[in-house]
């Protein structure tokens, strides 16, 4: 199809070529891929392909491509967190590490949108945000540093990662878009209320305290706030704790500090498995 | 990567999983068409998107909906022919009306691709 528009000469932009191709083999698309394709699909078979073979797949499409190449790959993530699962091996196979994931600043709505490749025929997808300047859904930048700031003092880091490593805010935030709605108003006056708490002992905000004056404003919160101090705290225990699916526990942190296996596909795994 | 004007990661999240083809079996797909509500679809993008994942593959999966209906409703960077339906055209011979369908696509002032499977 390639060498057909080609030779016709078709005022074209891009190629869209499948690696899961019922007669082409890897070499044949290597050879293809030396030419100016610049988009490449692969298909990852629904999960049927292990660990091993998925790395290769990864391994032999990013080897035959060339850098200013992409592939697309289905996300299903309702069981695992296949996003931080593709992002991670994509990673490791670019040889990139794996820190500096996450980004921290947004890209506006409209770049966002823009940049959404549509197949013959696309289809509306809207996506509001919290905020314009703003990487979180509910928060707003400085509210989702705040609450950044208390979970990593409420579960500092030691030789294991804490709060802000975890992700905890991601969590929050994106549980108080949906199950959390109902506490919305009680993040917004109780994150305002740590601030004014901060200013009033140490005349700066919470993100800026250091550790042991967050602790100190975070113990004042507790005395005179003790609904929000208590719902963020089992918000925080939550979003480190539970299943990466829900937006905390990044790279499964706390279940690596637990040494809880994974992925825990609810059902599958044996007793004789668990760590004793 | 560069992607014409505008920079993306690598990783495109393709649209096959959004509307419930997984390529496995039937019971998975209805599994992933029950998940993929429309809510979820903007879901799983935002929580792509704090990966740096910023360009995502999509197919209206309506017969009714013509090139200029989908364009208004994403106002897409780019437009592409899937695959199969190119590889179809080729065996049947109807290369002319996928060339009128890219300058059609063309003078909508988008990135025009064709895919092949």
């Amino acid at each position: 199809m390639i060498a057909y528009v080609e030779e016709k000469g078709w005022d074209i932009d891009f190629y869209v070529g499948c690696v899961y191709n019922r007669t082409r083999t890897v070499d044949e698309w290597k050879q293809v891929l030396n030419g100016e394709a610049l988009e490449m699909s692969q298909e990852m078979a629904a999960g049927r392909l292990s660990e091993t073979e998925m790395e290769q797949a990864y391994q032999t499409a990013f080897e035959s491509l060339k850098p200013t190449n992409g592939v697309f790959v289905g996300i299903f993530p309702r069981i695992k967190d296949e996003i931080t699962e593709n992002v991670e091996r994509l990673r490791r196979v670019l040889n990139l590490g794996l820190k500096t994931m996450r980004k921290n600043h947004s890209i506006p709505r409209r770049t966002f949108l823009g940049a959404g490749l549509a197949a013959a025929g696309g289809a509306a997808i809207s996506c509001g945000r919290g905020g314009a300047r703003s990487p979180f859904r509910f928060f707003t930048a400085e509210e989702g540093a705040t609450v950044d700031a208390i979970c990593e003092a409420l579960i500092p880091e030691d030789h294991h990662p804490g709060g802000h490593q975890a992700g905890v805010v991601n969590y929050i935030d994106i549980q108080l878009t949906r199950h959390f709605k109902k506490y919305q108003r009680s993040y917004r006056h109780g994150i305002a209320a740590v601030d004014t708490a901060s200013r009033a002992r140490f005349g700066k905000r919470f993100t800026d305290a250091v550790p042991g004056e967050r602790a100190a404003v975070l113990a004042t919160v507790e005395a005179n706030s003790k609904e929000f101090f208590d719902l963020i705290l089992a918000h925080t225990r939550q979003g480190f704790y539970g299943d990466p699916r829900h937006g905390g526990n990044r790279h499964m942190a706390s279940w690596k500090m637990v040494g809880l296996p994974y992925p825990p596909v609810r059902g599958r795994m044996h007793y004789e498995e668990w760590p004793r | 990567m560069k992607f014409f004007e505008a920079e993306s990661g690598r990783l495109v999240p393709g649209t096959n999983a959004s509307y419930g083809f997984s390529h496995c079996t039937n019971p998975y797909s209805a599994a992933m068409r029950d998940y993929y509500m429309p809510k979820k679809v903007c879901d799983v993008m935002h929580q792509a998107n704090r990966f740096d994942i910023n360009a995502f593959n999509y197919g209206l999966r309506s017969a009714s909906a013509t090139r200029k209906e989908c364009y208004r409703a994403v106002n897409p960077l780019a437009m592409y022919k899937q695959g199969e339906k190119v590889d179809r055209a080729l065996q049947n011979g109807e290369m002319d009306e996928l060339k009128e369908w890219c300058k059609k696509a063309r003078d909508l002032g988008v990135v025009v691709g064709v895919g092949t499977h």
